[in-house]
């Protein structure tokens, strides 16, 4: 195993902002790149606070302090390995600044709206002067062009506008927004796969480009067997639970406790029959409502009483081991205070503990692949607000101190809103 | 131009995780060869079909997922096959499996054999719970994986079971896991010259997706309970709308032709609004009750207020927006499929031809 991470040799310059295109550019410095956030003391990042508690995550112990826009839960976890600098765009030096380093840079990123990049002056033309083979990656909520395209969007808005919303929800219920928003992480996943696309492109022929992503785009990708199957039938699909047209029982049944919840799923005919004998009710196999699968959807509400009838007053991990060990796929509904104990990811090593200035020890989540010869993920804290602007722009950028200071004197950095 | 057109990849996996995984290098150019046992991957049943006539030639998720790849088969259980795979793994800069931990080495195939014949290949595995730990013979679905990733939990009401995505999600979040991790792999062989093993498990590339709930969740001690923001009925449909700043609160109530309500001092503040939610709704909903999801957003959107509209699947292929970026393709029988998951300026995406059918280039490969 070599100490090192195989993107060291990589910058971004980035003004991602909240999930989606913070999470992306966290891939990059998880897997070595350096990668200098930029925000303003003006506008910071709505994730360091604003939004409700839901979806701006939660202080340690409930308490702010004095900072809390470095406590805040929702930044910090997308920011991991960052370093964290304050530009005021609005002033023409800090303009330049930003152009340096973008000059110093392999990648551009941002997330916003499209009209934000022309309104600041830094469309591709002027990006690539300051750097020829500068790759930029725009991923706002609706891409960079059509009637869309300035509108902001949130996971909230974009996962209506994506048609998943519209299949999610209880059989005869309206349709539901997700509990987190599945739209902002997949567009990271797929913006992250842009940019080591972009660089491997720009290794072998020497030149950088422009990526445009839609959030929109990436998350009707999700559903791309409801698009196919509605324009080849006609048929519009129905909202209809945890059911699935390929698989009887699939659904999260009724444990023992108060909100507790197990996952089974029957692939085969042979999968029921043995889930069936777990339950002690072998007989059911071979009952002509539930024999097949065509049965088994057509008697779906009976069969899930049945299954619900003999979970209800059982442990979930006792329910799942018992039906493991038997080769059917089960598994307990965990909340995340019970992910963290869940032994498969310690075992592996997912969760990491990172210890940040403002807010202590905590264990991070972290991505879904392993490498044998490089090392685990750059597991840094998030960076605090402007916590790097001096060494970055000193050290980086060559300025010299006292021109630093005066910056901050002006407000174009600092590290307080 | 293509990006990736001197990446050769070898693709022996079945399903959707591993599929989409080698799918995402086929279409920005990588020469992938996608093997099948002889009877076919599970996902040429899996649908949907043209009229509704299964056909394994015809399903739509088989094709959305191995278009741009050239398809032989092998029955990996004969020695022939093995042989047959084992040289054309030697070609090959990624090979892409999802058999069950420790097959791959039981066929002499495992990372050290094609190390030892390819040098320098990488090895992209993928699993449901990765190739090491306890669960690693466990079975699974996409729904089982929900439930232990934590994300199923929050998905739903409060009052009734939680609830998986609609679609399966997770392979499609692990598909891209395992492309990010088989890329940065290939930019660590041109720093060092070496290959090697990307270990994916869809547990954990789920679980990734919840980094910034699970964290809250570490720092409160309290579990995210299950639920999100209600849609708000209108005209015709259900419309998300979040009032965040003072400025949008504003407008949106001159929008309505109410400024009395955008001055009211109950709603003053963010926080009042958030404490107040019901009574805001309960103004609304008349309002919203005039209104198509489409005048909605059209009014208010540009108004930078945050709104969605639910889209069904009839109104994501008449949205003009869509339509002007040209994000559909045309799948099995002219079906509308998702296109290029992003634009590239200079290495475009490109759908060069359709799916193979089963045993397409059998002769072609073998042959050669």
């Amino acid at each position: 195993m070599s100490a090192r991470l195989p993107l060291e040799h990589v910058r971004a310059t980035v003004l991602t902002q909240a999930w989606a295109g913070a999470f992306a550019t966290r891939l990059l410095a998880d897997m070595g790149a350096e990668v200098i956030q930029v925000e303003a003391l003006s506008r910071i990042d709505p994730w360091r606070g604003g939004y409700p508690p839901r979806l701006s995550g939660t202080y340690p112990d409930g308490d702010g302090g004095e900072r809390p826009f470095d406590r805040n839960a929702a930044f910090n976890s997308v920011n991991t390995g960052k370093k964290g600098i304050t530009l005021d765009l609005n002033y023409p030096e800090a303009k330049d600044i930003l152009l340096d380093l973008v000059s110093a840079s392999d990648i551009f990123a941002e997330n916003f709206s499209a009209r934000v990049l022309p309104n600041l002056g830094l469309e591709y033309p002027t990006l690539r002067e300051a750097n020829p083979t500068i790759i930029l990656l725009r991923m706002g909520a609706y891409g960079s062009n059509g009637p869309y395209a300035n509108f902001m969007g949130n996971g909230g808005a974009i996962e209506p506008m994506s048609g998943i919303t519209s299949l999610l929800g209880y059989r005869g219920g309206p349709p539901m927004n997700s509990g987190v928003m599945h739209s902002d992480p997949f567009a990271g996943l797929m913006a992250m796969s842009a940019m080591m696309i972009a660089l491997h492109h720009r290794s072998r022929a020497g030149r950088g480009q422009e990526i445009d992503l839609s959030q929109q785009e990436t998350s009707i990708g999700l559903i791309a067997d409801s698009v196919m199957r509605f324009s080849m039938s006609g048929a519009a699909p129905q909202r209809r639970g945890n059911f699935h047209l390929r698989m009887a029982p699939h659904a999260n049944y009724p444990c023992r406790g108060g909100d507790e919840w197990v996952a089974i799923a029957a692939r085969s005919d042979d999968e029921w029959a043995r889930l069936c004998a777990v339950m002690g009710r072998p007989q059911l196999a071979s009952d002509p409502r539930f024999r097949d699968l065509a049965g088994r959807l057509a008697n779906v509400e009976a069969l899930d009483e049945i299954v619900s009838e003999w979970t209800r007053a059982r442990d979930k991990r006792e329910i799942a081991d018992a039906l493991q060990s038997e080769s059917i796929p089960a598994a307990a509904v965990l909340d995340a205070t019970e992910l963290s104990e869940n032994p498969q990811l310690a075992e592996r090593g997912f969760f990491q503990d990172i210890e940040h200035p403002q807010t202590g020890t905590f264990p991070y989540a972290g991505v879904g692949w392993k490498l044998s010869r490089s090392s685990a993920i750059r597991s840094r804290p998030a960076p605090t607000l402007g916590q790097h602007s001096r060494r970055v722009l000193t050290e980086h950028l060559g300025m010299a101190p006292v021109d630093v200071d005066d910056l901050w004197e002006r407000g174009i950095t600092g590290d307080t809103p | 131009m293509s990006a990736l057109p001197d990446i050769r990849v070898m693709d022996l996996s079945t399903g959707v995780a591993g599929p989409f995984c080698a799918k995402l290098f086929a279409d920005f150019g990588a020469d992938v060869i996608k093997t099948e046992p002889p009877e076919g991957d599970p996902s040429r049943s899996f649908g949907p079909f043209p009229d509704d006539h299964p056909s394994p030639d015809a399903s739509g998720m088989f094709h959305y997922l191995n278009a741009n790849k050239i398809g032989v088969t092998l029955d990996i259980e004969s020695e022939r096959g093995r042989g047959l795979l084992a040289e054309l793994c030697a070609d090959a800069d990624v090979v892409v499996e999802t058999y069950a931990p420790g097959f791959m080495d039981s066929i002499g195939l495992g990372y050290d054999d094609l190390e030892a014949f390819s040098p320098g290949v990488v090895l992209i595995s993928i699993t449901p719970f990765g190739q090491t730990g306890p669960w690693r013979r466990l079975q699974a679905t996409d729904l089982t994986l929900y439930a232990a990733s934590g994300l199923s939990y929050v998905n739903g009401s409060p009052r009734r079971e939680p609830l998986k995505e609609p679609g399966p999600e997770s392979c499609f979040q692990a598909g891209a896991s395992a492309f990010i991790g088989g890329m940065v792999a290939l930019a660590n062989r041109d720093m060092t010259g070496e290959g090697q093993h990307v270990d994916v498990s869809i547990l954990e590339s789920a679980a990734s997706t919840f980094a910034p709930q699970f964290l809250g969740a570490m720092h409160s001690g309290q579990p995210v309970p299950r639920g999100s923001t209600p849609l708000l009925p209108c005209k015709d449909g259900f419309v998300s709308l979040n009032v965040r700043h003072d400025a949008t609160w504003e407008y949106m109530w001159l929008f309505f032709d109410e400024p009395q309500l955008a001055q009211d001092l109950r709603f003053a503040t963010a926080a009042d609004r958030r404490r107040r939610s019901e009574e805001i709704e309960a103004l609304l909903l008349p309002h919203l009750s005039r209104y198509t999801m489409e005048e909605l957003f059209l009014g208010l959107a540009p108004l930078r207020l945050l709104i969605g509209m639910t889209m069904t699947m009839e109104g994501l292929l008449a949205d003009p927006h869509l339509d002007e970026r040209g994000f559909f393709e045309r799948g099995p029988g002219g079906a509308a499929m998702p296109g290029a998951p992003f634009k590239m300026s200079e290495t475009k995406w490109s759908l060069r031809r359709p799916a193979p059918s089963l045993g397409e280039h059998d002769d072609e490969v073998f042959g050669r």
